[in-house]
């Protein structure tokens, strides 16, 4: 049998309970803090990162556009130089004279005498196509418009025009120029 | 089996602070830590509670003891005894009977009442019952909680000691036996029939008043006294000059004793105790057990509490100083038996 007096009172070990499960919340609260604190760190150091990346991607977005106007200034650029370039380089496109002479010389019937061909071209001319003066004599009118015929199909050639003939002791002689009025120099 | 641990136990006495812890494990009780320290005389309130504040704080340091919980004792001196008789029809609201007839109506002092049932009689016809009634001032348990907190301890009973002490003296079994523990300054005498205490009483003779007869009669200080008991322990010339010389104080214990016996006797109609264990320094002088125990009629031993404890660290110590540990121990079983 154990027979127990015990003088503490009630009021007192309600106390200390109360303050036992005080303690307990207590040294409950320090885990749950503990990791609210950790999770806040965390997520700060991510929003920190995410704001860098923001920066980072603004900064990239202003250099982007600063290219691209750079980008469209080089453009604009590139496209008047080239204008420029293709307008300067038009009159090189002017045929070759050896290719003009050519082209008379294949549609020449036979029997045919060139007395003078006049081949000009103004240096930097904006017109392409040159002026060209035939002084020539055929042994017939059939032969001469043959020959006419033969240089209007001729795409290299301007197109040339008679602008006389005359009768010559073989036959027909006759000039032709082209209807192309000459550019003065630039 | 788990090791369970009692309480640790300490005992604030008059000349010393016990302190003591056990452990329980697969049905024995052994001791796992004691310490006793010695107090300098005062009769200060104050400063007696300095010095069992700083005795405890030195046992509880030199000693293994673990954990916080802490059971300790009131003695005798501070707690007041009623026997109260409540007839049964008024059993239902007890405690406010008994707590009106210990602290009446206009008493200033606020006081805490523990009572315990002794027995049922019929008085002038009536059946009653009769509590035993333990009362302290609740200041004095706001000082002893106190005293505890600053030791760093947690308070987890604050006993009666005489009870505590015969609980160590049952060793499990409900016998009837008064008990004598013969303090410093005055002793206690419990009476326990089956294991339920029925009355304690208190006996204005300690051990010291003993020391001083001894030193008067026979011209020897305790130290000397003991040289010369440990060199004939069984020598009845010297147990006869012992009991001669402390006569006196055996006379008015053995008295006190008588008387309550014959009151728990006139309870329970006829012997209620069949025996007197005794505890204390002085108890284990020789000559003095047998001395008292021809005077009071009884069959009266030394007790020891370690009967069926394990003393541990106590083991080297001799009977006369483990008996200083009998309140202790008490409350160490009351903390392994809650």
């Amino acid at each position: 049998m154990t027979v127990l007096v015990d003088f503490l009172p009630a009021a007192w070990r309600e106390r200390q309970r109360q303050r036992q499960r005080t303690k307990k919340r207590l040294l409950m609260l320090i885990p749950v803090a503990t990791s609210l604190l950790a999770t806040d760190l965390v997520l700060r150091q991510r929003v920190h990162i995410a704001q860098e990346m923001i920066e980072n991607a603004r900064a990239h977005e202003m250099r982007a556009e600063q290219a691209a106007t750079q980008l469209r200034q080089q453009a604009s650029r590139l496209a008047s130089r080239q204008a420029t370039i293709e307008h300067d380089l038009q009159p090189l496109q002017v045929p070759r004279m050896i290719t003009l002479l050519d082209a008379i010389v294949a549609g020449m019937p036979a029997g045919t005498v060139l007395n003078e061909v006049t081949l000009r071209h103004e240096p930097w001319s904006t017109t392409a196509r040159p002026t060209v003066a035939i002084q020539a004599s055929t042994a017939s009118s059939a032969q001469f418009e043959r020959f006419l015929a033969a240089l209007g199909i001729e795409s290299a050639l301007p197109q040339l025009h008679c602008t006389r003939t005359f009768r010559t002791s073989s036959g027909v002689g006759f000039q032709l120029d082209s209807t192309t009025v000459p550019a003065g120099p630039r | 089996m788990r090791r369970r641990r009692s309480p640790i136990a300490i005992d604030f006495g008059a000349q010393a602070v016990t302190v003591l812890q056990a452990v329980a494990h697969a049905g024995t009780v052994a001791v796992h830590a004691a310490a006793r320290i010695g107090l300098p005389a005062t009769t200060d309130d104050d400063a007696r509670q300095q010095a069992w504040l700083d005795a405890a704080a030195t046992a509880l340091q030199s000693g293994s003891f673990r954990g916080r919980s802490v059971a300790s004792a009131f003695d005798l001196a501070a707690v007041g005894t009623r026997h109260v008789r409540l007839p049964h029809d008024a059993l239902d609201d007890a405690d406010s009977r008994i707590a009106a007839h210990v602290a009446p109506p206009g008493d200033d002092g606020e006081v805490a009442v523990c009572s315990l049932m002794v027995a049922d009689l019929l008085e002038q016809g009536e059946r009653k019952r009769e509590f035993l009634c333990c009362v302290t001032p609740t200041t004095t348990i706001d000082r002893r909680i106190a005293l505890l907190e600053k030791l760093r301890c947690l308070p987890h009973t604050i006993e009666f000691a005489p009870l505590a002490m015969v609980r160590a003296l049952q060793h499990g079994g409900n016998a009837s036996f008064a008990h004598l523990d013969i303090g410093a300054e005055d002793s206690r005498v419990t009476f326990v029939r089956s294991g339920q205490p029925l009355m304690v009483r208190r006996v204005r003779i300690g051990g010291e008043r003993c020391r001083q007869l001894l030193e008067e009669r026979l011209g020897l200080d305790l130290v000397a006294l003991q040289t010369v008991v440990a060199a004939a322990p069984q020598d009845p010339a010297l147990a006869k000059a012992i009991e001669d010389a402390l006569a006196e104080p055996l006379e008015a214990i053995a008295g006190r004793i008588v008387e309550g016996i014959r009151y728990c006797g006139a309870l329970f109609g006829g012997r209620a105790v069949t025996a007197l264990q005794a505890t204390g320094r002085v108890a284990h002088l020789p000559g003095f057990v047998a001395g008292l125990g021809h005077r009071v009629g009884l069959t009266t031993e030394l007790a020891d509490p370690f009967t069926n404890v394990d003393p541990g660290p106590l083991a080297a110590a001799s009977p006369a100083q483990r008996s200083t540990y009998t309140t202790a121990l008490g409350l160490c079983l009351g903390g392994l038996a809650a």
